[in-house]
């Protein structure tokens, strides 16, 4: 009786543990798979811009667009760097901003958000954006944005001579 | 003394276990790095238009051709693939002719344009214009080209 009493309270004294070490190595392990998996860099955006060959005809070019392209200017606003100033060349009403160049633009293209008797532009009627050689990248981006946004989809970056 | 001669002689083992999980853990930070670093994305301040109209790239071969920003607006040279083109004539001729070569391996390749928002359009309009002549001596009908921005608040 005494040699049973002896093997139980042996036995009773037993504890049962969890091996941490080899759960931390699992952890880290899926630390490092997820840090792998996942895109720490911030996304970036794209405008897209189909450049057509103009090297050898260029008269003939001219000559085959149907419809004459709408110039707009852009240009950095000497009184706010970060802000520049817009404008249409030809006999239209002045626009000073992008967001004013956005408004004008969507109101005359057909199906867009103005009356049917002033939609004088489809979405694919050339714009030339023409920029001087010292205007801010930011800027042209802007005016490009702009016109993008105005549901035009022919437009073509030049620099002001 | 006695003690001493029951232990016997101390051999010293080297063990495998340690070194191996060392070792696949330098593997796998090796691996996270290169995946964070690209070569491609020069850090530089991207124009952030808003509301923004510009949308996810499409996939397909790219080439980034990076306007490495300079002083004052300038432009100190253009990085494509690693190599750096000087911002002049001979420079972009040599950008040219990287270009056609890209083209001719893929000719679905999207140039894509990276400039500081800073960068003078005088520093930019080169990269446009050598992505339209690298297509046209390429046999293309134009230059497909993207310009790069950063993710600004979408339009409604």
């Amino acid at each position: 009786m005494q040699g049973s009493n002896a093997g139980r309270t042996r036995m009773s004294s037993t504890r049962i543990g969890v091996n941490l070490a080899s759960m931390i190595d699992v952890v880290f392990l899926l630390l490092i798979y997820f840090m792998v998996a996942t895109d720490f860099r911030k996304g970036e955006d794209v405008f897209r811009l189909d450049l057509p060959d103009r090297g050898s005809g260029i008269h003939e070019a001219i000559y085959e667009q149907s419809e004459e392209p709408l110039i707009i200017l852009v240009q950095d606003d000497p009184t706010a760097p970060d802000r520049c100033s817009v404008s249409i060349e030809g006999d239209w009403p002045p626009v000073n901003d992008p967001g004013a160049l956005a408004e004008f633009l969507s109101r005359h293209r057909v199906g867009g958000t103005g009356e049917a008797v002033e939609a004088y532009f489809a979405s694919d009627h050339p714009i030339i954006i023409l920029a001087g050689s010292d205007t801010a990248w930011a800027h042209v981006v802007t005016a490009f944005n702009a016109v993008v946004r105005a549901g035009y989809d022919a437009v073509s970056l030049e620099v002001q001579p | 003394m006695r003690s001493i001669h029951q232990r016997g002689p101390v051999r010293a083992q080297a063990s495998l276990t340690p070194m191996i999980d060392v070792v696949f853990l330098l593997v796998v930070f090796f691996v996270a790095v290169s995946q964070l670093v690209d070569r491609d994305r020069i850090d530089m301040d991207l124009p952030s238009p808003s509301p923004s109209a510009a949308h996810q790239p499409e996939d397909g071969a790219r080439a980034v051709v990076n306007v490495l920003p300079g002083p004052e607006g300038t432009s100190i040279g253009y990085q494509v693939d690693g190599l750096v083109f000087a911002a002049d004539a001979t420079g972009q001729a040599a950008l040219v002719n990287h270009l056609q070569d890209r083209l001719e391996q893929s000719p679905d390749l999207f140039v894509n344009v990276r400039a500081d928002r800073g960068t003078a359009w005088g520093w930019v309009a080169p990269v446009l214009g050598a992505a339209r002549g690298a297509a046209a001596m390429a046999g293309q009908p134009m230059a497909r080209v993207r310009l790069i921005v950063e993710p600004g608040a979408m339009q409604q």
